[in-house]
């Protein structure tokens, strides 16, 4: 168990005050989500011991890393946790094999060599081995970053924003990659991001930040579809998550069935099968006549289930096979007349369904 | 051209280079990686012999070494001689003038390395003087070789202190910049002007090399791009 009770001051302007209970008996992903400026690098930055809290105490286990009310502090070098960061921070002057075995410098020689081959071999970068950082592409240096920290064989992973340099496609490859190798390789990992899709795709729990304060926490598909308060709604707020399997493509187009309802969205162009199917609520247009006119693909009969009225907003959950909800303004709903059992249907577009693997 | 006066200049320099090395990094070190609030003072006294006159430094090194002065004495009843007027006293008196030429490029080029490798080298488990030699003195090889032929470089050149605090002992503290400045008290302008010709040629050369040298010293890792 990883407790943090950590409290930091920037001057009189921004100040951070987290608390986190993070399991670390098991491979487990947690995910610290928030908007940049939220407080996450810091948290981050305070258990690796790159940063000082002003107050509070760390434990990881039995052993106290940090207490400030004590005097206690153990440094970086000696808490044996991977750091994993967002320009990956590779020793410039060091080939790839340099950079792999520097933190395994001790070790004997032979001993060193095998290690440093084996995580090039699982890590694909056997090829790259003699060049320098600056000679191989964005994708070799995050895989070099990674097989750097995995070399000392961590008890803690902390990956800052690490698909924060990645363009879309990359970054679902590289996401499916990451998940993989830290069940591999059986290590947590505290992971700062601020997308709630990587919170959906690697995270097996989630804790929200804002303005340096915790909104939620919980699993991700609740944080996302339940957020607590209008401001973790905003930040997180994706009203729908089902889990959905592909059923096949035609033209560009992914069929899934989700429930006992199929929907069309763009292909993805993965291997996967099984998906989080993610569509938010401004993203799904309500209708009462069964007009077929418009370029949305999906077009799903339903009925009400419940209403709920938020301010200027309502949210209206229909079923339609599968919980969906939509949120149209509360003079609509007026409108429509929308209660539980009315007879409705729901219109989004096939470009607005969001697809995260699952597994 | 007065062959021993050169010799005493180059002994001088190659000794004063080796002790600016050894005081000198540390400081750099400091000034580069210190958060401490009077961290200017330090960094004005540490420049303080660009601006001062080698008279006035020379002064208060001859006085502050004198038999009269606690270090001075000190130091006599160490080693049984005085500090002014001696080889070794001309090093401490060059050390301390030709400190802010060799302090200040290497604490630049210390401070120019990316503080995230050194993070990244802590918790790596290497400890704050392991990250010094596998980090940081890598990455700053250029601004080392700066500092210390820059030190050398003019501490060969030095006069007004070697002056002050040397006299003009021949084959002690007779240096070359010394022996020019006599030839021309006693109107030998042929020997003045080969003894200047060679110095100004010597210099040329280093300097020729060490701006070689720095281009070259980005290490092998530059020559694939900027990347990191």
């Amino acid at each position: 168990m990883l407790r943090a009770r950590i409290e930091k001051d920037f001057g009189s302007r921004f100040s951070v005050e987290a608390s986190l209970d993070l399991e670390v008996e098991s491979p487990r992903v947690t995910v610290l989500f928030g908007p940049s400026g939220a407080g996450k690098t810091t948290v981050l930055r305070c258990i690796a011991g790159l940063e000082r809290p002003t107050n509070g105490r760390i434990a990881f286990g039995s052993e106290t890393w940090c207490d400030v009310a004590a005097g206690q502090w153990l440094p970086p070098q000696r808490r044996r946790v991977g750091f994993l960061f967002q320009d990956y921070a590779l020793f410039p002057h060091l080939s790839v094999a340099g950079n792999i075995g520097y933190g395994i410098h001790d070790a004997p020689g032979r001993q060193r060599r095998a290690r440093v081959a084996e995580l090039a071999r699982r890590l694909g970068l056997e090829t790259v081995l003699d060049r320098y950082p600056g000679a191989i592409s964005g994708g070799q240096r995050q895989r070099a970053a990674l097989a750097r920290v995995l070399a000392r064989r961590p008890r803690l992973l902390l990956l800052d924003e690490p698909f924060a340099a990645l363009d879309g496609g990359t970054r679902d490859a590289v996401r499916t990659y990451l998940a993989e190798l830290l069940a591999e390789f059986r290590v947590p990992a505290i992971l700062v991001t601020h997308d709630w899709s990587d919170a959906l795709a690697l995270g097996h729990s989630m804790v929200v930040l804002k303005d340096g304060r915790i909104l939620q926490s919980g699993p991700p598909r609740e944080v996302l579809t339940r957020p607590s308060g209008t401001e973790a709604a905003s930040i997180a707020g994706v009203e729908t998550v089902q889990p959905g399997v592909g059923r096949g493509t035609t033209g560009g187009a992914l069929t899934l069935r989700v429930g006992s309802a199929e929907i069309v969205a763009l292909d993805p162009e993965t291997a996967d099968v099984d998906y989080w199917v993610c569509i938010r609520g401004e993203d799904v247009m309500l209708e009462t006549s069964a007009a077929s006119g418009g370029s949305a693909r999906n077009r799903l009969a339903g009925t009400v289930f419940d209403v709920v009225w938020k301010g200027p907003l309502t949210e209206v959950k229909v079923d339609v096979g599968f919980p969906l909800t939509a949120l149209v303004t509360r003079q609509s709903a007026l409108d429509l007349g929308l209660g539980p059992g009315s007879r409705i249907r729901a219109v989004f577009k096939a470009s607005t369904v969001h697809l995260i693997p699952r597994r | 051209m007065n062959w021993t006066a050169l010799a005493t200049s180059f002994r001088l320099a190659a000794v004063t280079s080796l002790v600016l090395l050894v005081v000198g990094v540390p400081v750099a070190y400091w000034l580069a990686f210190s958060n401490r609030r009077w961290k200017f003072l330090v960094e004005a006294v540490v420049a303080l012999p660009l601006v001062l006159p080698p008279t006035v430094l020379g002064f208060y090194v001859l006085v502050a070494t004198g038999p009269r002065s606690p270090v001075g004495a000190w130091y006599e009843s160490l080693v049984g001689r005085g500090l002014p007027f001696s080889f070794e006293g001309l090093v401490v008196a060059s050390t301390l003038y030709s400190f802010p030429f060799a302090v200040q490029p290497v604490a630049a080029a210390f401070g120019g390395v990316d503080r995230r490798l050194l993070e990244a080298s802590w918790l790596l488990g290497v400890s704050r003087l392991g990250t010094f030699f596998r980090v940081i003195v890598p990455q700053s090889m250029a601004g080392l070789l700066t500092g210390v032929v820059l030190g050398f470089a003019h501490t060969l050149g030095e006069f007004g202190v070697v002056l002050m605090v040397g006299g003009n002992i021949e084959g002690v503290t007779r240096t070359v910049s010394v022996d020019i400045y006599e030839d021309v008290q006693v109107l030998d302008y042929g020997s003045a002007n080969l003894t200047a010709g060679v110095l100004l040629v010597f210099s040329f050369l280093v300097l020729s090399i060490v701006y070689a040298l720095n281009r070259q010293f980005r290490g092998p890792w530059m020559l694939a791009g900027p990347g990191r």
